[in-house]
């Protein structure tokens, strides 16, 4: 399907994937400007104002002063805030796939830094991002390779680098490595270390820092993948970024970031892609790039396949709170009681900075169950039916401007296009024209037509279709 | 097991925050106590005395009426292997029972899969609180989750009776299975309307309650009232869960005024509901778990205690053979663990003991592991 | 203003900390964002603390004795965030700024979020009223930040949101006030911390536009200095701002994590870093714990680490040549002496 550079609808689209989603004028805006030169811009937040007040916010929320604490509603922040939504979306897409829980590491001076690192890396090379994930302390820490020694290794860091991290088990159905590799690839990375930390106690938390140490690196020859030699942690980063299994994983994972749900990691080695196609396509770029994750996004937002691809993914609980707030225009100042955000994702079974497990969170239809159900539903429309938040007015004087008197159908189709171009089957529409009808004529300059509209937004955030994104 | 007819139920009590292990149960006649506890220790005479050894500190008092008749077991020493004081880890793990890694599957869950495998009943579980514990998460699993027993379902934001019921039947009629075509609509619409349907019949529960037990006004008491509620109306709920506001028990300082406040409040609510089960003829059929995520430690700080690591459990009931389980940890000093009371029994033997004596469930499946069993099940 | 000719450069000599992380009350603080002295050597230090529920209460305004580091009084109650407007209970705090006493020792207390300003009495620390109108107009204020009363007990106001300076009495009668938004001579951008010195001429943390300006009592523009930057005599943040008796002016460089020090015509001086070490009160925490004991002994650079400046937001100079700096992430005070510097000429 060929689309119109200046295509709203397909704007949604982008800025939902790409983003957490835009209000509808922010939309038309990037509309006018264009697909094309709304994803170059999206690409390279080091050439555009992210548009936010954070010096002032930081002044406001006091504790955000050297990340001592308040890093979730910080990040929420900035997710809510940034005009380069996609340098955003990046940190939470490694956060959720390079994994540290803040239960363990208890430090968010050190998470911030991870969360800097993503900032800065999350286009970049996957190859330099492998590398200073290695030498993350929090990572170090969370994946006990602080704990592995010359001559007495810990695995779990090296064995979740490639699995979680790089490869993923198997590919096709065949293994990507064996238990020696594993245990070789912990080798490698002996002696990289953290320093003893500051205790947080008694003027809070310190932030960690990486230390390598030669003494406890172990020198030996290893063999990994095939190859020989006295392997540093990057001799074997630089063998793993050159498989194929490694291009595989960045694409599948970015795929079904981007695109549509893939399976659960755990199940990739037996579950062929959902579309090869899309994944080969990803994976000849990040060989062409040179490991290059900006190119692949490149190739990505401009492919058939992204852009068709509208309501294949279950929002997360970030995406439906984030977006919800963005839609509504709320939180774009600082004013107290911010940290209610945190409750909203935990309770929709999103922790941020507290993956359930290395393994990240699973997604899709795993992020729905009856109460996270009960709990998403009720969080959009409690905000979607505020007539009192900016955006909510807006799509109120909108449809006022359609005249004095708006039909059903209309008022149910103008309301779905200006929360961002959202499709209803056939049946839900007509059951919330029907039930528009039963309200009587709607008189759009009338006191109560605010409140028609507000339980109209309500109903459109329950429904099946508005769960994907 | 008893010998009651119905379902054996469990309710579980989560007091979040890591109570004071030491001012619960309270090593009162041992003089290390009072070297520890300069400013928090309890008075002697104020200790209910249980034996010459330990009892109940004195906000406990309805709870130590329900000790005295032979309804409470107090699990001393429980802990688990490799203390970490992180509230949110160590609560992972008494959710998961998993100590040494992380998962994301809850042992209530695995144990509700196995109440209901066919998952009949979409009233197996109800949380009462905000967001559900990780300890009642499974795969397949639908837990209704409940903030307030009287406002509970989806769209309670839509104003009138009238629009309410109108919002709720398109609801009903969106989440049709013939409706939509996304990638996993048939799961969205049986989770939907699953959901509208617990939330249908959970809200029934409060009409055909009575009850001439009044319930205290804080929010926990609130929730222990639900439990109530939905137990009595029938529904068939095996597995009732609420608990404190994260942190509440919390008390790095001011400790002596809200622990008490809290314990007061804990314990009548325990109290409360147990007349409550029993007015209604309900007794027999409800045990009680009680458990925090660690203990405190053993020397205050002036005003509190910072976190430690062996605690105390309680299981109360009709069902429960009263008494003192486990060990009392000792206070000499080079018997603590850092400073921290040494737990002396795993965790999972109280929830194998619960799972196996009590909901008559395959405890070793469920927890991955074969654990001793206590007694203190009837 | 000081004529003198100095000769030996200006040193400090590190006393000691006070202070550690104490999320509800007691031998500690929270957030610290503000501190003042009163008469009899007492220090005042108000925690803005946090909104997570949980740590109910935070908000407070400690009182202490910085030699027997002893709290002789707590007062200001938080409020939850939902519960933060018009209708918040007399004497609350929800997102407060600064501290001040007038000469019968009252304290007043700025709050940015509520526009008001609490007063407490010296005793106990009750609350015993309270002013301020949200607006922008003459005698109105938005997002009061630094207070300072001068000899008359005249409240200078630093207003962050209205870009200026407003003088009220002590019962919040409007006298007069100056600036407006912008970069010029007298004009501000976010102003945060305010000084008054013996003279009675007053000093502004220019806080966004990273500079200090000093002003005659009755607004009269004297001077400014300090540009953008992190090499001498530069600012990133400048929150807080004191002047000793010989005039050395003092200014917390909050983003810069340094305090800076300056002759009375603005010329640098010399930078402080910070050196702080265990405090008594730091010590009743960390000593319960072996844990945290061994974790410090091991901590790599700890000295140097600890002790550095994190977020200095607010500074008090004594006419004892005691210079208390106030850092909001370390929830603690490090307390120097000024060592007289040899002077040639007059005084």
């Amino acid at each position: 399907m060929a689309y119109n550079d200046h295509d709203i609808g397909l704007m949604a689209h982008l800025m939902r994937r790409a983003g957490f989603g835009a209000k509808y004028d922010e939309l038309e805006a990037r509309a006018a400007t264009g697909y094309n030169a709304t994803v170059d811009e999206l690409l390279h937040p080091e050439q555009h104002d992210n548009g936010m007040d954070l010096d002032i916010a930081e002044r406001c929320f006091i504790e955000w002063s050297h990340h001592t604490r308040g890093l979730p509603e910080y990040v929420a922040f900035r997710f809510i805030n940034s005009r380069n939504q996609l340098e955003e979306k990046m940190c939470l897409f490694w956060h959720g796939i390079l994994c540290t829980a803040d239960s363990k590491t208890q430090s968010y001076p050190t998470s911030y830094d991870e969360i800097e690192m993503f900032r800065k890396y999350g286009m970049g090379n996957f190859r330099d991002m492998l590398l200073e994930i290695s030498r993350d302390p929090a990572m170090i820490f969370f994946l006990d390779n602080c704990l592995s020694h010359k001559g007495a290794i810990n695995e779990n860091y090296g064995r979740e680098l490639l699995e979680l991290f790089s490869m993923g088990v198997g590919m096709d159905g065949e293994f990507n490595y064996t238990e020696d590799d594993v245990k070789e690839c912990a080798r490698a990375f002996t002696g990289w270390t953290i320093a003893n930390n500051i205790p947080g106690q008694p003027y809070g938390r310190y932030s960690a820092k990486f230390v390598y140490n030669p003494d406890d690196h172990d020198e030996g020859t290893k063999t990994f993948l095939g190859e020989t030699g006295n392997f540093d942690g990057e001799d074997v980063i630089d063998i793993i970024a050159k498989q194929p299994a490694t291009a595989r994983f960045i694409s599948r994972h970015l795929y079904s970031y981007f695109v549509a749900d893939e399976a659960q990691v755990p199940a990739w080695m037996e579950t062929p892609p959902r579309d090869m196609d899309t994944i080969k396509m990803l994976e000849d770029e990040y060989f062409r790039s040179g490991y290059d994750i900006r190119s692949m996004l490149r190739v990505l937002f401009h492919s058939d396949a992204f852009k068709n691809a509208r309501f294949q993914r279950v929002k997360s609980p970030i995406e439906t709170v984030i977006g919800t707030l963005r839609l509504v225009g709320d939180w774009t100042e600082p004013k107290p009681g911010f940290e209610f955000i945190f409750d909203e994702m935990k309770h929709m079974g999103q922790e941020i900075f507290n993956p359930p497990s290395v393994e990240g969170w699973h997604t899709g239809r795993e992020w729905i169950d009856g109460g996270t159900l009960v709990h998403r539903i009720n969080f959009t429309a409690d905000f979607v039916g505020d007539t009192k938040q900016p955006g909510v007015k807006e799509i109120i004087e909108r449809l006022a401007d359609q005249g004095p008197v708006i039909s059903p159908e209309d008022m149910v189709d103008t309301t779905c296009m200006l929360m961002g171009h959202y499709e209803l089957a056939d049946e839900t529409r007509q059951m919330l024209a029907a039930s528009l009808v039963k309200g009587g004529t709607i008189n759009t300059d009338t006191a109560e037509f605010a409140d028609r509209v507000s339980e109209l937004l309500q109903m459109i955030v329950a429904t099946k279709e508005y769960i994907y994104a | 097991m008893t010998a009651t007819k119905k379902d054996p139920v469990l309710v579980v009590l989560q007091m979040s925050g890591a109570f004071d292990a030491l001012n619960t149960i309270i090593p009162y006649n041992d003089p290390l106590y009072k070297d520890y506890r300069p400013h928090l220790k309890v008075e002697v005479e104020e200790v209910l005395a249980v034996d010459d050894k330990v009892g109940f500190h004195p906000a406990m008092a309805p709870i130590k009426d329900m000790y005295d008749d032979g309804k409470v077991a107090v699990i001393q020493g429980i802990g688990y292997p490799n203390p970490i004081r992180s509230h949110f880890r160590s609560m992972d793990i008494w959710h998961t029972a998993e100590p040494a890694k992380m998962s994301s599957e809850g042992w209530l869950g695995r144990a509700i899969q196995d109440l209901d495998p066919n998952k009949e009943n979409v009233l197996t579980a109800v949380n009462f609180g905000r967001g559900l514990p990780r300890a009642l998460a499974a795969p397949g699993v639908s837990v209704a989750s409940v903030g307030s027993l009287e406002t509970y379902g989806v769209l309670t934001g839509i104003d009138g009776e009238s629009q309410r019921a109108e919002a709720l039947d398109i609801f009903s009629r969106m989440y049709s299975p013939m409706v939509g075509s996304g990638p996993i609509n048939e799961y969205l619409s049986q989770t939907g309307l699953d959901a509208l349907k617990g939330a249908d019949i959970l809200r029934t529960a409060p009409e055909i309650y009575s009850s001439s037990v009044e319930y205290g006004g804080d929010m926990f008491s609130q929730w222990v009232k639900n439990v109530a509620q939905v137990h009595s109306a029938g529904f068939g709920t095996r597995v009732l869960y609420t608990g404190l506001n994260p942190g509440a028990f919390d008390t790095h300082a001011n400790q002596p005024t809200s622990f008490a406040k809290l314990w007061g409040e804990v314990s009548r609510a325990v109290n409360d509901l147990y007349q409550d089960l029993k007015e209604h003829n309900a007794n027999e059929e409800v045990v009680m778990l009680l458990f925090t995520e660690f203990g405190r430690r053993v020397q205050e700080n002036g005003s509190g205690t910072d976190h430690g690591s062996g605690s105390v459990a309680f299981v109360i009931g009709d069902g429960v053979k009263g008494g003192l389980y486990g060990e009392y940890p000792s206070l000499e000093p080079d018997k603590l663990d850092e400073g921290d009371l040494k737990w002396n029994n795993d965790f999972r033997s109280t929830y194998a003991t619960i799972l196996d004596k009590w909901l008559d469930l395959d405890d070793q499946e469920i927890l991955k592991g074969s654990y001793e069993q206590f007694d203190f099940i009837k | 203003m000081v004529t003198a000719t100095e000769i030996a450069p200006v040193t400090f000599q590190y006393s000691h900390t006070i202070g550690r992380q104490e999320v509800r009350s007691g031998n500690g603080f929270f957030n610290p964002v503000a501190i003042t002295r009163d008469d009899n050597g007492m220090l005042y230090v108000l925690s803005r603390g946090t909104e997570t529920p949980a740590f109910f209460p935070c908000k407070r305004v400690t009182v202490f004795h910085p030699d027997e580091e002893e709290v002789v009084a707590e007062f200001g109650q938080k409020v939850p965030p939902e519960d933060a407007d018009e209708t918040t209970p007399n004497g609350s705090f929800m997102w407060p700024t600064s501290v001040a006493l007038d000469s019968k020792g009252y304290a007043y207390v700025s709050d940015e979020w509520l526009n008001r300003i609490s007063i407490y009495d010296q005793e106990r620390g009750n609350w015993i009223g309270m002013w301020g109108i949200p607006g922008s107009a003459e005698g109105e204020i938005d997002r009061p930040a630094g207070l300072a009363f001068d000899r008359d007990d005249n409240l200078y106001v630093v207003e962050s949101r209205n870009h200026r300076v407003s003088v009220f009495t002590r019962d919040g009668q409007f006298k007069f006030g100056w600036g407006r938004k912008g970069t010029g001579d007298g004009e501000f951008d976010h102003p945060w911390g305010i000084e008054i010195d013996h003279n009675g001429d007053v000093y502004v943390a220019d806080w966004r536009n990273d500079r200090v300006q000093k002003f005659a009592p009755d607004g009269t523009f004297l001077m400014k200095f300090g540009t953008p930057g992190d090499g001498e005599g530069e600012f990133s943040r400048p929150t807080g701002v004191a002047v000793d008796k010989d005039g050395h002016i003092f200014v917390t460089d909050y983003r810069n994590d340094r305090v800076q020090v300056f002759r009375a015509n603005g010329s640098y001086i010399t930078t402080m870093q910070g050196q702080a070490g265990l405090s008594k009160w730091g010590a009743e925490r960390v000593y319960l714990d072996p844990t945290i004991v061994r974790a410090r002994e091991r901590a790599l650079g700890l000295s140097e680490r600890e002790g550095a400046f994190q977020g200095p937001i607010a500074i008090e100079v004594g006419d004892d040549g005691r210079v208390f700096v106030l850092e909001a992430p370390r929830h603690r005070v490090q307390i120097f002496s000024k060592q007289t510097a040899m002077f040639a000429g007059e005084l």
